[in-house]
Formats: structure tokens, sequence, C-alpha cells
């Protein structure tokens, strides 16, 4: 039904409401316009109850919040808020570093619900806390730990970031280990061969999967099959269970390049990615630098294209265990 | 010496044996730094925390007289190790009492009570959506809802590790 129609039903409806015989009339035009009529006089009655809390002054509006005690609502709001007024910010800090430790997901949610929460959520202790839990279980290459002396004591890592851990933490790279990134690749590939009258092309999709492991090692796999299948069983002891999937080493570099390798007899096979930012989800992305091989013998690479290869995103897995 | 006397905000006193108020690290200090080898009936005054919250303290402390909790220095170990079961239900009270427990354990230096207080209500947080956790805490949304979407936009990369 078309708005004109609605519209002009209205009209005709309202003048009937004043003389109720036309009324039949617009049950002809349109045969739910009582529902209108209804719907229109509900909106008009909220836009003038709108409009009159907008011009009431403040303390009246209280006044009148006060004396409506029998409201279930405002009765819930009598309730003092004990946590709040009880406890003080250290306290309420140190339940919050127990959150971070246990649930990342329910520290994020504690932050939503008020603002004195959300800044005690994202205090520099918590930053800390974040910071402890990541940074030691980062697989540095040894360069890169000689370079720029890495060490797993994160107070002695700080003084590089002015002692400000939030400044750290939004600045030095890091792999994700409660999850998989995940690359979907698609393309149109030629369907039949050149003399085809008919030029059928295929719309071709796979996706490559990154699981990292704290001890150095990634699971790797390359399938059509999508996510909701494989990320549930995308684990290390299942890696014989699929052709595409193997293992390779990992390492990072303190300016957020990946590395992977891995070897068979005759050639080394090695992936490099750049850690970088998608939006405000901090380094939750890797891009492709280079993709080759390199023979054993004489070192010679092979370099393959990366033309059709698509960032991997981060995606959490609350069902991931990982063993630090 | 062997009991003290604890005095409750609300001038309620109570005797003590003088191993179970030394659960209290600032008690312990207090009577290491004041009273003589023979000063029976030494007195402390408690001006923060009122008589029902200094009894359950106790109730605490004289359970757990002989308990050996881990060293306070061993952050990871205190906080990654459960509550355990006697003190989960003996903080099954009312949000106000747990608040006050907690806020007692923490003035009195009572690293093991305040611990196990903040992991209970920790768990009380878990699992919960920020509606829920509202309602749990009655906490009042306070943001406008501009406010709360860019909120979450802001936050929510720290879920992810």
């Amino acid at each position: 039904m078309d708005i004109s129609t609605e519209q002009r039903a209205l009209e005709v409806y309202e003048k009937g409401v004043a003389k109720e015989s036309i009324g039949s009339l617009a049950f002809k035009i349109h045969k739910d316009v009582e529902k209108l009529y209804r719907q229109k006089l509900h909106d008009e009655y909220h836009q003038d109850i709108q409009q009159r809390i907008s011009t009431t002054p403040n303390q009246l509006l209280d006044n009148i919040k006060g004396l409506s005690i029998n409201d279930q609502e405002d009765e819930e709001q009598l309730d003092p808020c004990w946590i709040l007024n009880i406890l003080t910010d250290d306290i309420l800090i140190e339940i919050i570093t127990y959150l971070i430790r246990k649930d990342p997901s329910s520290h994020v949610k504690l932050s939503y619900t008020c603002k004195r929460l959300n800044s005690l959520c994202f205090s520099s202790i918590s930053y800390k806390t974040l910071s402890k839990l990541i940074y030691p279980y980062q697989q540095y290459s040894s360069t890169s730990q000689q370079l720029n002396n890495i060490t797993t004591d994160q107070e002695l890592m700080v003084q590089n970031w002015d002692f400000n851990w939030e400044l750290m933490l939004m600045d030095r790279p890091f792999i994700k280990y409660h999850g998989t990134y995940i690359s979907k690749v698609s393309y149109i590939s030629q369907g039949a061969a050149d003399y085809s009258f008919y030029a059928p092309v295929k719309l071709v999709t796979y996706f490559r999967y990154l699981r990292f492991h704290p001890d150095g090692t990634v699971l790797k796999m390359t399938t059509t099959d999508e996510p909701t299948i494989i990320i549930p069983v995308f684990n290390k002891l299942n890696v014989g269970k699929w052709l595409s999937a193997s293992i390779a080493r990992f390492s990072l570099e303190m300016d957020g390049r990946v590395l992977l390798e891995s070897v068979n007899e005759s050639y080394k096979f090695i992936e490099e990615l750049q850690i970088s930012n998608l939006g405000d989800r901090k380094f939750h992305r890797l891009n492709w630098i280079n993709s080759f091989t390199e023979k054993k013998s004489d070192g010679e690479r092979g370099y393959f294209s990366l033309k059709k290869e698509k960032p991997f995103n981060f995606s959490n897995v609350k069902s991931y265990t990982v063993e630090y | 010496m062997s009991e003290i006397t604890l005095t409750s905000s609300d001038n309620e006193s109570f005797k003590v044996e003088k191993k179970i108020a030394e659960r209290s690290i600032l008690i312990k200090n207090m009577i290491g730094d004041l009273a003589g080898d023979d000063d029976d009936g030494f007195e402390i005054p408690i001006p923060n925390v009122r008589s029902t919250v200094l009894k359950k303290v106790i109730e605490w402390a004289t359970h757990h007289k002989d308990t050996s909790f881990p060293d306070d220095e061993d952050e990871d170990s205190r906080k990654s190790a459960p509550v355990d079961e006697w003190d989960k239900e003996f903080l099954k009270v009312d949000q106000e009492m747990l608040y006050e427990i907690i806020l007692a354990a923490n003035y009195l230096n009572i690293r093991p009570l305040l611990d196990a207080g903040c992991k209970v209500v920790a768990e009380m947080i878990r699992g919960k959506s920020p509606e829920e956790i509202r309602r749990t805490f009655n906490i009042v949304n306070d943001f406008s809802p501009e406010e709360e979407e860019a909120i979450k936009r802001e936050n929510e990369w720290a879920e992810d590790r």
C-alpha cells in the first residue's frame, strides 16, 4: 500500500470522525484506515508529551519524579548502588583486574555500564595488567630481541614508552592467540575454454586460516570451507585431518612484521605479514608483504603472486583455550 | 599477652585471641609497635568498621587462624587461585554487607579476605550483558546513547588478545 493512498484514506477517515456517516467510505479506500488513524493519534500524543517534557523546567520534573513512588521503575531506582557508594576506586580497580585476567569480554561489558566504571576499567593499572598478559608471550625473532633489548619484564620494556602503559599497548604490535585470523579470497575465473561460444565465469572463494600459539607455532590452512565449519575444530591436534593444513613456526619483529616459516626436504616456505589496525580494533589485521620459497641448496627464491590475496582479520573465539 | 580488645565504630568491644586479631596486618603491626609483652587487654579502636561488619571479619579470622595463605608478593598465584569454598559460603551476604567486609579487609590489611571478596564480586559481573550488570548492582547508566555507542567502539579492542 503506497503512502499517498494511506494519506488519502486518513484524510477521509478524519472527516468521517466528524461526520460518522462518511466513515464507511474511508473503509472502502483503505481497509485498515482505523488502524492508521489510531496510530496517528498515538504518535501525536507522544509528540505532545515529549514537547511538554522538554519545555518543563528540570526542577519541576524532578519533583514529579519524586512524587510517583508507586511506579515500578522508580522504585527500582530508589535502591542505592552499594557497589559504587561503598567501594573505593582502588578496590574497584582490583576487581576489574580479576576480570581482565579471567574474562576479557566481561571487563569490556562492565566498562559500558557507566562513566565511573568506564574510566576505572581503562585506568593505567588496566593497561599494565593487559601488557603483562600480552607481551611476555609474544614470540620475537632472536635478532629483534637483541636489537631492541626485548625482555619479558614489562616494567623494563615500558621505559621505552616513557612509563606510559597505555601508550605502549597502543603502539606496540602483538599477535592475538584467543582466536583465528581469516583471509577470505574471492575472484572471478574463466569457466570454459577460449573457443567456447559462451564465456561463462565462476566466482572462486576460498579461505586462509591462521591460528597462532604462544609456543611459536602457527596452524595454517587454506580451504573452501566456511569459517563456521572450520573455526570450532581449528586445533593443532586436528592438523592431520586436513590435507591443506600444516604447522609452521612464526616469529615477530618489534615493528609488527610476522614471519611464517616451514620446511620440507628441499625448500623453505616463507610468508611475511604485517600487523596493522582495523579501524578502532588494535592490531586486528595481518597484511601480506611477501610469500616465497627458498631452495635449500642454493638459496634461490621463487615469489608467489599476491595479486588475489586479501588481508587476514582476527576473529575472537571464546571456546579456544590458550596454553601459555 | 593472649587476648586483645577490638572496638568498633559504634563502640562495641570484642575480645579476640591475639593470633586471630593478627590476621590483620594493621593490627599485627600496631601490637608490635605499641604493646608491651605483658600488656594484657590491649585495646585497639577500629573507627572505620561498624560492629556487625567487625563481627563477620572476626568470624572469618577465627576460621582461618591456622590457614597458610600464599605469599603477599606472589601476585600471580594469589590472583589465579579460586575462592575457597568456605569463604564463598561466608560471603553469601547482601551486597551492602559484602562491600563493607571488603572495605574493612582493605582497611585492616587482611589480604586473603580482600582477595576473596574481590573475586566474589568479579564472579557476580562475569558473563552478564551491560544491562544485566546495571540491574544486578543498581548502576545508573549516565551515558547518552551517542556516548554509549562511542564507548563501545573505543573499548572493543580490549576483548581480543
